[in-house]
């Protein structure tokens, strides 16, 4: 399969006979990226599909009027922070009746996660930061995991660098706090 | 101030550099006790069933009939028109209820003579009220009458027939019109 830069696809895209083409390069090159992205913020397996399903509908539906003033990666991670934000968000409202904690719940999946594959330290790892506030869960997930520079994350999140160099110091303390102390 | 207190200060103050090299040392340090792993998996085969998935849902999204403009407002507008939308039935449900709801007050503080236009609704009644009105007419008469001497429609046993002449002579006594009693 040929490899095509994003400017490439998107240019494939606007043209009626290459845009389901184009549209599923741009699947399989940022689903799985976007997909281990929001499965760490949503933590359950199901969850995580809905979202990332959703997510792709937004690109397919959105692509024409996006003007290129930012990359598309930068794009398409803005539209998984702000779908996976919005699931939590109505999940925590649903289970409100349920008088379930969404970190509750989230536990509770990680625990019963038959696809988890790691040793009990990293388990562990995962619930610690399971238990950071949503948005140093994200800030934290985006540098340790994707590595990504503060200038990006910036642009996805719409945070100062300096708060989020802030943000991702404080998490590191709160989740290697929590390993020594679990 | 103390000179301690003065270097405390001092070593805890870091300038935007020194913060940014001790994150990183702090990030390399946390990375080597604990370096990333994948370890969330999903069954063999998820990511080509997305995609087709995707395909899928993309197909079913462009056969759905284009919304016209004001469906699509509503669309858009979701939150906001439930409220919306049963703040106007209850308007609707006042314009409709609020009217019955008051006729009896209304009736019971309308003036008494109102009765009257009920009556001018149907003829029939209409008729009949004139009929009730001669009737009583008349029996106001008869009474009167008794004070004049005079009857116009029983003559009272005492009394003679009277003749014409002797209406026109009464009528003369009183103050009317010459013309109306040559009519006569």
């Amino acid at each position: 399969m040929a490899v095509y830069s994003d400017e490439e696809l998107l240019n494939m895209f606007r043209e009626s006979e290459t845009r389901h083409y184009a549209f599923n390069l741009l699947v399989s090159k940022y689903r799985e990226k976007i997909y281990y992205f929001v499965r760490r913020i949503v933590v359950d397996h199901d969850d995580a599909d809905d979202v990332v399903q959703n997510v792709f509908i937004k690109v397919w539906k959105n692509l024409d009027a996006f003007r290129q003033d930012s990359g598309f990666f930068t794009w398409i991670y803005r539209i998984a922070v702000n779908e996976a934000l919005s699931f939590n968000k109505s999940k925590k409202l649903r289970l409100f009746f349920s008088l379930t904690s969404p970190e509750a719940s989230m536990l509770r999946s990680l625990e019963d996660d038959r696809y988890f594959e790691g040793t009990e330290i990293e388990k562990k790892l995962q619930k610690a930061i399971i238990r950071l506030p949503e948005k140093q869960r994200i800030v934290f997930n985006l540098r340790y995991y994707d590595e990504m520079p503060y200038e990006q994350m910036s642009e996805i999140l719409g945070t100062s660098v300096g708060a989020l160099k802030a943000s991702y110091h404080f998490a590191l303390k709160k989740v290697e706090e929590s390993l020594i102390n679990d | 101030m103390t000179e301690d207190g003065k270097k405390l200060i001092k070593k805890e103050t870091y300038t935007d550099q020194e913060f940014t090299r001790n994150l990183e040392d702090e990030e390399k340090r946390f990375r080597e006790k604990f370096p990333p792993a994948r370890n969330f998996k999903v069954a063999s085969g998820y990511f080509e069933k997305l995609s087709l998935l995707l395909d899928d849902r993309i197909a079913s999204e462009d056969r759905k009939p284009e919304l016209s403009w004001a469906a699509s407002v509503l669309k858009k507008h979701s939150r906001i028109w439930i409220p919306v939308s049963a703040v106007t039935l209850v308007i609707i449900g006042l314009i409709i209820f609020l009217p019955v709801i008051n006729t009896p007050r209304q009736v019971a503080n309308a003036p008494a003579d109102s009765s009257y236009n009920l009556l001018d609704l149907d003829e029939s009644y209409a008729h009949e009220a004139v009929v009730y009105e001669d009737a009583s007419l008349n029996l106001e008469l008869d009474s009167s009458d008794k004070d004049i001497g005079l009857s116009l429609s029983q003559p009272s046993d005492n009394d003679t027939t009277l003749t014409d002449a002797d209406i026109i002579d009464y009528l003369s006594q009183q103050d009317i019109d010459p013309d109306l009693l040559a009519e006569l």
